[in-house]
């Protein structure tokens, strides 16, 4: 697979190139905004990582005019900046999420797996998060190559938190997701299934776990 | 209703001043008055005596004797009232009214060929007062003198009377007079300063953040136009200063963290060999050390837009969404506790989260592992962070919330900005942060924000 990284700090790209192409990746990198978007309409990548501030012009313009001539690749956005107002205008302009700067490099990787494992997204049907795989056409979830009987809610409730691995998703968002809009959910439903998951998962020796974050909803990382 | 005049104001000055003019204008104009008034008085008494000199004179004829009193008033020569004393050269009295008039003007006279005005008898209770004239007349039995008189004058009683009366009417219309005028007048100074009193609101509206306003200076009076315009250009230096410092804030975030996710970057990739967690603390303390200067820096550079409104709810709820991997990472949890109907706040969104990360950074810092750290937003618009540490020294006080202050005994990593930055946020958002240590052990602030309006 094959990724573009838009960046003027040449360390960042180094160390970007190596945490990347270790991932299994293959890395191209320019320096320049019109380096940029020579790069995306020469080649279709499957994804692209843009600073915003480049020397010879705001990456932001990159943005608008990859996807003005309709370029639909996930494209994360960089920023040293923090106004929230660089943010807001970052995801208006096309971008599919942002990381401000310092960022962790996993953190940065593991958005990128997210973005590609989206619908349509070039990593496909297989959701991996260290040693659970979740086949979402298939509906299986295997923990180490063991298959994991799982009930239809609890596997809706994995696949969106697998979706967000490592960030919180929230209660509302799971009882949206579960329930149609004339199905009045049960108060306690959602914790009800994500208490079963948990269980069996753990039983299961996976390396992941669900937190839960009492008043918000639950966050499923690696242990 | 109108404003009470201020001490010092402009229309202060002018208004005294105005009234100052028409104190003088109106005691000139009653002071001519009386005087005109007075001056005619005489003047027509002075005409009468005259007339009556002459009569005298020409009634003196070279082949008759000189009429009797009774006779002058008949023939209509002198009133009634009229004193009268005929003196021939020689000073020998050939005529007059009565003894005691002739007797009380023996002094008076004509001198060097003008006539002579007196009075005599004013001091005199006992007898009659009279004001009359000496002059010489020619006459039939050739040059005499004649002194006529009338009585203490019952005409100018009446006229000074009537000055009198007038004067007393005068004494509070005059001033009544005055102050309407003054109100008029304070009015029309009013209105002809509320461009400047407009101009001045304008001003006291300029705040850091609302830099690029200026002043209109097309109907201003030309007096002040010059100085509004100097004013402007003072504040396109000022507002280029801020600029300034606005781009160095953005430049210093870019330059300061672009190094550290190099840093950062380079210890996550280095592998397994070297131990490098001691490192990656390092990192993540300077991390949060640039995130408080950059604080520090956009705070004190009164820049923060104040504009916003915003639901405590829905900020508190994004920063523990975002806190909790953090907070997982470091085997502690993080819950948060809304209320049903939204608290909304006026402010810098940004900035109350800033603040509010800094609280929890510290919570989960001394909160022991495996514990929960409560974020609350409460129905009287607070935020509130509940650890479960040790509290804190009662001995602190209010000192906590000082720059780089630091307790001798909290040996976690920090430079002591984190609740000086909370402090801030909150003064500008017209609210506090304070301390308690809960009865069942551990820390809780409490960030207080004030009534909306």
């Amino acid at each position: 697979m094959r990724l573009l990284v838009v960046e003027d700090e040449l360390r960042i790209v180094d160390i970007l190139k190596d945490v990347l192409e270790s991932a299994g990746f293959t890395v191209d990198a320019v320096n320049t905004a019109t380096g940029a978007r020579n790069a995306l309409s020469d080649i279709l990548y499957d994804a692209a990582i843009l600073d915003l501030g480049l020397p010879d012009g705001d990456g932001l313009e990159v943005l608008k005019s990859a996807r003005a001539q309709g370029l639909q690749i996930p494209i994360l956005v960089l920023t040293a900046r923090d106004a929230i107002n660089d943010r807001v205008s970052g995801l208006d302009a096309g971008a599919d999420d942002y990381l401000v700067k310092p960022f962790a490099i996993q953190e940065l990787v593991s958005r990128i797996k997210a973005l590609l494992r989206r619908p349509g997204g070039a990593l496909g049907a297989v959701l991996e998060a260290g040693n659970l795989a979740f086949d979402t056409i298939g509906r299986e979830v295997t923990i180490s190559g063991n298959p994991v009987q799982l009930s239809r809610r609890e596997l809706s409730i994995l696949e969106i938190l697998l979706r967000r691995f490592g960030r919180v998703v929230p209660k509302d968002v799971l009882e949206e997701k579960l329930y149609a809009f004339d199905q009045e959910p049960e108060s306690n439903a959602v914790s009800v299934h994500v208490h079963h998951l948990r269980r069996k998962l753990k039983t299961q020796a996976a390396s992941v776990e669900v937190h839960t974050v009492r008043g918000i909803g639950y966050l499923l990382n690696e242990q | 209703m109108m404003k009470i005049l201020q001490r010092g104001s402009l229309e202060l000055r002018l208004a005294l001043r105005l009234g100052a003019v028409f104190l003088v204008a109106t005691i000139l104009a009653v002071g001519l008055f009386f005087y005109l008034g007075d001056r005619t008085a005489s003047a027509l008494t002075r005409q009468n005596l005259f007339a009556e000199a002459d009569e005298l004179a020409l009634s003196i004829g070279d082949d008759r004797p000189i009429m009797t009193f009774d006779q002058l008033v008949d023939s209509g020569v002198i009133a009634p009232t009229t004193a009268y004393v005929i003196r021939d050269q020689e000073g020998n009295s050939l005529a007059f009214s009565d003894a005691e008039f002739e007797a009380s003007v023996r002094d008076v006279s004509w001198s060097r060929g003008r006539a002579q005005y007196f009075t005599v008898g004013e001091n005199d209770d006992q007898s009659q007062a009279y004001t009359g004239l000496a002059t010489r007349e020619n006459s039939g039995q050739g040059p005499v003198t004649v002194i006529v008189a009338e009585p203490y004058n019952p005409e100018n009683a009446i006229l000074d009377k009537m000055l009198d009366e007038f004067a007393i009417t005068a004494a509070w219309i005059i001033p009544l007079f005055i102050l309407v005028t003054l109100i008029v007048g304070v009015a029309a100074i009013r209105g002809g300063l509320k461009s400047l009193v407009d101009t001045s609101a304008r001003v006291a509206s300029i705040r850091p953040e609302s830099l690029s306003l200026r002043l209109e200076t097309k109907g201003l009076p030309s007096e002040i136009a010059p100085m509004v315009s100097a004013f402007n250009q003072a504040l396109d230096r000022v507002e280029e200063g801020f600029e300034v410092q606005r781009r160095f804030t953005a430049n210093a975030a870019h330059e300061l963290r672009t190094p550290l996710t190099v840093i950062s970057g380079a210890l996550e990739n280095w592998g397994e060999e070297v131990n490098t967690t001691a490192l990656r603390h390092d990192v993540e303390r300077m991390n949060r050390l640039v995130n408080q200067l950059l604080q520090v820096a956009r705070l004190d550079s009164g820049i923060l837009d104040m504009s916003e409104e915003f639901d405590l709810n829905c900020c508190v709820r994004d920063v523990v969404q975002h806190m909790v991997p953090m907070a997982i990472n470091k085997q502690r949890t993080l819950a948060f506790t809304g209320t049903e109907k939204p608290k909304t706040v006026q402010g810098n969104r940004l900035a109350v989260e800033d603040a509010l990360r800094n609280l929890i950074e510290n919570a989960l810092i001394h909160t022991p592992g495996g514990t929960e750290v409560n974020v609350n937003v409460t129905i009287d618009r607070s935020i509130e962070i509940r650890d479960k540490g040790p509290g804190i020294e009662d001995s602190h006080g209010s000192r906590i919330f000082e720059r780089f202050f630091r307790s001798p005994t909290n040996k976690s990593p920090g430079a002591g900005l984190g609740l000086a930055i909370v402090s801030e946020v909150m003064r500008q958002h017209a609210g506090t942060v304070d301390y308690f240590n809960s009865p069942e052990g551990g820390a809780c602030f409490c960030m207080k924000f004030g009534e909306p309006g």
